[in-house]
């Protein structure tokens, strides 16, 4: 079974009060009603308007810029140009951007250049059109490989080229040497954009030398560091309220327009508020980078995989700064014996790129299922059985760990300093510590049929005209939040009536984080669920937290939010034992909101929390009975080097070979997630990362101008989103049996590896069903050109 | 100003001639409820029932409710009243962020009051005038389908 | 830039007639304003006075009368939908209205509005050429009828003048039994129409009288491709087969001069011109003879 941090204890899930309770999420009710606020819903007494001049050039200097006009309009309060902005960079989470508010440089087409503020957003859009701009053009570069080139033109100071990051263990040629097969494969992967539903808006308002932002992120801690390196102000006197957002994957985080609005609500000493239009959510703020992945794969006849070599680009476009996506299909299908995996990162004069919903596993990941899958093709292997051989299995080494210096050279610095008594029911390190794949391919298999669907590689189950069906399977990982750049942390108050509240800094964007984390506290506590309340946006009250992102959230902030509980409940203890029970704080627990003896033999009585810290009040010369606070006081294993979870998913689709339509039919999805926080919650997250998955695979890309780089289809009459109608009605899921060691009562991450299997398996199902690999997205066309190319 | 019937009231409104029924509803009455996404007519999010019938009100000229009734999810049900089709979805929970789901409401109403009794694949047809980008289809779909049987069940009792 | 406009309500179309003629190309007809109202906010509508037509009373109609079917300017798609059971040939229009946009924008949508707007994408169009449908144009001076097929002058063009109004549409009774069918290749569930082909076929004691095949998106208004109809005009419906049908769908494909642009490749347009019109000519044909059993 499983490895056990006595620290964190385990609980059997047959004894969870709330946990594991697919309750409705405590903003249900809001919800159906249209009541919850969305960042567009707020307003602000006394606010304006703001409205953003967006560049008309891929690249080039500012090299006048007059305002005088715009600022003589009636209604107009004032203009911020770069001659307004501090001239500091700011960042945001996971080196997605990097940039000054303002710096008189664009890099991209619709690139922020000034902005207005009006009386109303009318006004301030005609403003806009009053501003005198010119450039001094500069070369643009949109092809990831050009940008690569010394003689590209250099869109950042620091130059185009990050250095690359390289996992490799083994031997590469050794691994060739061993294989009796050797197969590669080029894709190149389109840029997908978060298509938010919801868009965003921000207001700032200054108070003297303090500001308050209103806006919807995933990541409000880092929104206030943002905010802070900007424009240099202390983080005591910045008030971020992170909202909840739309449909976000990642678009969410920290956004330059955000800055904008402070820098504009200082000058004109109101509260601003920038509210983005759809087109700007999707052509302005982020999307998925443009990926270009060159692998290889060597298998021996009997299946096993020596080598996995994959040369992986990624475009940062203009402000990102990544080096690596997270693809920890290098960990999932790390029992090649041999490996080698390098990441690329290259600026290019296009929207910035950044982390969108599993960022590289969808990609990377998908070419890594696809040569394995041409493997299992060439030793005639089923790919379940393909992958059960070869991915990874508690136990075994995760192979992310030996990236040169960066994720082992960063554990280290964690573990300096945490005495070896504290780590001592940790997982061993650099090693899967519970679950894989394994468990869910096979319950899925035997819960989908496959044997009776599957017909051989390339060979469809049914004909019938131009219409093929076939099934294929495709698996996914990715990991659970990742410790560096600052740990997690959370904070549960437990008030002088027994209800508590939890404080942690997460995003709220349909993943349940303010009723799971809720449902984490009321377990540990033994508090009933519905006197557990939540602050996640609040930066004042919520102690630092990387955020929602990376699959973060149930696990690491999870892992906080029990701990900061038991430090509550044994301050709670505390006072209980000393002033009521005559005992040691060790003798007593708490259930359903009454303090009691653990020993069930013991006959006195239970006392409420509240009668406990009310009767407690007068004598209370300290006040604790209104100031129980509790924090984590030990140490959290770091996540990034043994937790991952997995998806597996399962889908049967019909291709008309003569139109390329695809149409989908049937879908199961299955996941390793630990413990089931909330299965409603989680039923959601699974099937919502297959439909995003599949957007990706099928209909999803944006389309840049070849002249300007300009996203011709930020809308979404041209970005095809998914409708009810396109996804099996009986989408199904099944979920892993594994009670995770670390997690929260035995949860883990859970949002990301569906997305990254979903692409994989539609992938192998159209090539069972038509005998050809094609690229996503498989768009009727896309289907067509490859059918026609084969013949 | 202009007269609007909204969920039952009758209120007085300056409406610009270039300005959506959405824009009105949300910036004059504050039925924030009444969500406006793509702004297109795509996504659904700003769905009301204008004389019976799903509109997307972004692409309704707030004049051109004048004389007619308007349903939004204010007038369908509160937190203290939710509509049965209300209290279906959070069961089923056929929503993630919920950022469409008033827009999947008002669309459910208007396509049950057709369709009382869908299966599923109409139900996912009938609905497919909205986006959830989050992507919470099959729940939504089970949401209107256990939204139908409890209207008739409902109507049965009266 | 958006510029804003005032608002006019007339309650006939006599007197919104009336209005556009004094505002000539400063005003425009609003009916659903479903086209209209994205094309303002793009900048692309630069007008003083939108003409309100939804106010005018009576205009929504659809009517199976002796002549054929009469369809007011002011129906919605939503309506046409609602329709299908009228006959055998308002189940396509009512089967093409429903693949159209999502259910709410048909609400709003009236068909009238969707003609004028004449985007060469548009679901009904072809299907209205392909029915030899008559459309009935009023102006100040009074009324004129043109056929379908001669509405459609370019893209976003129609053959009306800067005051005339559209104000019923007409698919006439066939003079022999007729069957017709619209096939389109999508995107996702919800899209415009990446190309299409609408075909009627009539027969007369179990030979082809007569055919039309309507392409949609190859050009800038809806065509017919009359080579591909004389094909099959006086082939025996028993003889038609596959090789036929094949030389039908290529012929359709070699009229269409389709364009490349985000939605779809010109290639990927001609290809599905010759599967689209094979597939329509063929249901077209099943109709046929099930109705002649």
């Amino acid at each position: 079974m499983k490895n056990l941090t006595l620290q964190t204890g385990y609980k059997d899930p047959s004894s969870f009060t709330i946990a594991g309770k697919g309750v409705p999420v405590k903003d249900a009710r809001e919800k159906v009603t249209g009541t919850l606020k969305f960042a567009v819903d707020v307003k602000v007494q006394g606010m304006v308007h703001g409205k953003i001049l967006r560049s008309p050039h891929a690249h080039a200097r500012i090299t006048h810029i007059n305002t005088s006009k715009a600022e003589a309009l009636p209604g107009v309060l004032g203009v911020v140009t770069h001659n307004d902005a501090p001239n500091l960079n700011w960042e945001n989470a996971w080196f997605n951007y990097r940039g000054k508010v303002l710096d008189g440089i664009v890099r991209f087409f619709g690139d922020d250049m000034a902005a207005v503020a009006a009386t109303s957003e009318e006004i301030a859009e005609t403003a806009l059109g009053l501003i005198e701009v010119e450039y001094e053009i500069l070369p643009s570069v949109f092809d990831p490989e050009e940008a690569m080139k010394p003689d590209a033109p250099q869109i950042r100071e620091e130059g185009n080229v990050r250095d690359p990051y390289i996992v490799e263990w083994g031997d590469v040629a050794k691994g060739e040497q061993e294989a009796d097969f050797v197969l590669n494969c080029e894709i190149k992967f389109a840029s997908q954009q978060m298509a938010p539903l919801g868009r965003n808006a921000c207001i700032a308002e200054w108070n003297d030398d303090r500001v308050t932002m209103w806006t919807a992120s995933q990541t409000p801690s880092e929104l206030r560091d943002g905010i802070h390196e900007a424009f240099g102000i202390p983080l005591s006197k910045i008030r971020v309220y992170a909202l909840p957002s739309g449909s976000s994957f990642g678009n969410w985080w920290s956004a330059n327009f955000m800055m904008i609005t402070v820098l504009l609500a200082k000058k004109v000493r109101k509260p601003v508020k920038i509210e983005l239009t759809n087109e700007e959510c999707m052509a302005t703020v982020k999307r998925r980078h443009l990926e270009i992945s060159r692998g290889r794969m060597g298998c021996k006849k009997d299946g096993t995989l020596t080598l996995a070599d994959f040369d992986h680009i990624i475009d940062n476009g203009g402000y990102g700064f990544k080096d690596d996506v997270g693809f920890f299909c290098v960990d999932n299908w790390g029992r090649a014996h041999h490996g080698h995996y390098a990441i690329h990162g290259v600026n290019t004069n296009l929207l910035t790129a950044g982390c969108m919903r599993a960022v590289g596993d969808v990609t990377l990941g998908s070419c890594v299922e696809r040569l394995a899958d041409m493997c299992a093709i060439q030793v005639n292997m089923d790919p379940v059985e393909f992958r059960l051989k070869n991915q990874i299995k508690p136990g075994e080494e995760l192979r992310m760990q030996h990236s040169r210096g960066y994720l082992k050279g960063s554990i280290d610095e964690y573990l300096d300093g945490i005495p070896e008594e504290q780590r001592k029911d940790w997982p061993k390190l650099f090693h899967l510590s519970s679950g894989s794949t394994e468990d869910i391919l096979i319950k899925g298999a035997q819960a989908f049929n496959w044997e009776g669907r599957w017909h051989g590689w390339g060979k469809p189950y049914s004909i019938e005209g131009p219409k093929r069906r076939a099934v294929g399977v495709g698996t996914g990982a990715h990991v659970c939040g990742v410790e560096f750049e600052g740990n997690v942390s959370a904070v549960v108050r437990i008030n002088p009536d027994g209800s508590a509240k939890v404080y942690c800094a997460v995003g709220r964007q349909g993943q349940g984080s303010e009723t799971t984390q809720a449902q984490v506290a009321a377990e540990e506590l033994g508090i009933p669920f519905d006197k557990v309340e939540i602050e996640t946006g609040d930066t004042d009250s919520c102690p630092w937290s990387h955020g929602s992102l990376a699959s973060n959230t149930m696990f690491r902030v999870g892992w906080a939010t029990q701990a900061a509980s038991k430090d509550a409940k044994r301050q709670l203890l505390e006072i209980a034992a000393r002033e009521f029970f005559g005992s040691d704080p060790g003798e007593l627990d708490v259930k359903d909101g009454m303090i009691l003896f653990k020993d069930n033999n013991k006959k006195d009585p239970q006392i409420s929390i509240e009668d406990v810290l009310n009767h407690f009040r007068s004598a209370d010369a300290l006040g604790q009975a209104s100031s129980i606070t509790g924090r984590p006081t030990y140490p959290m294993p770091p996540s990034s080097a043994f937790a991952r979870h997995f998806a597996a998913h399962f889908v049967d689709l019909e291709v008309d070979i003569e139109t390329g339509e695809i149409k989908l039919l049937d879908w199961l999805a299955t996941q390793d997630s630990g413990t089931i926080m909330n299965p409603q919650v989680m039923k959601n997250q699974m099937i919502g990362g297959a439909i995003c998955g599949a957007g990706f695979a099928i209909y999803e890309s944006l389309v840049f101008d070849e002249e300007t780089g300009r996203i011709k289809n930020a809308n979404l009459l041209d970005y095809k989103l998914l409708r009810a109608a396109d996804f099996p009605v009986n989408g199904e899921v099944i979920y892993g049996d594994s009670y995770d060691p670390v997690g929260p009562f035995g949860a883990r991450g859970a949002g990301e590896a569906p997305a990254a299997a979903a692409g994989p398996a539609i992938a192998q199902a159209v090539y069972n069903a038509i005998g050809m690999w094609v690229d996503m997205p498989m768009t009727p066309e896309n289907i067509i050109t490859a059918l026609h190319k084969d013949s | 100003m202009t007269t609007l019937t909204v969920n039952g009231g009758v209120f007085e409104v300056e409406i610009k001639p270039h300005e959506s029924l959405a824009d009105v509803l949300r910036d004059q009455l504050d039925l924030y409820g009444v969500r406006v996404s793509c702004n297109e007519g795509e996504c659904g999010s700003c769905t009301v029932i204008m004389d019976g019938k799903p509109v997307t009100a972004c692409l309704v000229l707030g004049m051109q409710a004048e004389g007619k009734e308007v349903l939004t999810i204010e007038g369908l049900g509160t937190v203290d009243n939710l509509h049965p089709i209300q209290q279906a979805y959070i069961e089923e929970q056929g929503f993630q962020c919920a950022f469409c789901t008033p827009g999947f409401i008002m669309a459910t109403k208007a396509f049950l009051d057709e369709n009382p009794d869908p299966t599923e694949e109409e139900a996912a047809i009938g609905i497919s005038g909205n986006i959830c980008r989050c992507g919470a289809y099959p729940y939504i779909v089970k949401s209107v389908v256990s939204a139908a049987k409890k209207l008739r069940e409902q109507k049965r009792a009266n | 830039m958006k510029k804003p406009f005032e608002y006019l309500r007339p309650s006939t179309f006599e007197e919104a007639i009336a209005l556009k003629a004094q505002h000539k190309n400063r005003a425009k007809y609003w009916a659903g304003g479903t086209d209209l109202m994205l094309q303002w906010r793009a900048g692309e509508v630069d007008i003083d006075y939108c003409i309100d037509l939804t106010y005018v009373p009576k205009f929504n109609y659809i009517e199976n009368e002796q002549d054929g079917v009469r369809i007011g300017a002011m129906a919605s798609l939503d309506d046409l939908d609602h329709a299908a059971k009228m006959n055998q040939l308002m189940e396509v229009i009512g089967y093409t209205a429903r693949l159209m946009c999502t259910k709410q924008t048909r609400t709003i949508s009236t068909v009238g509005g969707n003609m004028c707007n004449a985007s060469p994408g548009a679901d009904l169009s072809p299907l209205f050429v392909a029915l030899d449908s008559e459309v009935t144009i009023m102006g100040s001076g009074g009324s004129r009828t043109v056929l379908m097929e001669h509405f459609f002058q370019g893209v976003n063009e129609t053959i009306l003048n800067d005051e005339e109004l559209l104000i019923e549409i007409k698919v006439p009774v066939p003079e022999y039994p007729k069957e017709a069918c619209y096939k389109r290749v999508a995107r996702t569930f919800v899209d415009i129409a990446l190309i299409s082909s609408a075909v009627s076929i009539s027969s007369n004691n179990g030979v082809v009288a007569d055919a039309r095949i309507s392409l949609g998106s190859v050009a800038p208004t809806p065509i017919r491709s009359r080579v591909a109809e004389q094909k099959l005009i006086g082939s025996i419906l028993s003889d038609i087969n596959d090789d036929l049908l094949e030389e039908v769908g290529q012929l359709a494909a070699s009229d269409a001069s389709p364009i490349s642009d985000v939605r779809a490749g010109k290639e990927y347009r001609r290809d599905m011109c010759n599967v689209l019109t094979r597939r329509a000519v063929e249901e077209s044909l099943k109709k046929l003879s099930r109705k002649q059993l």
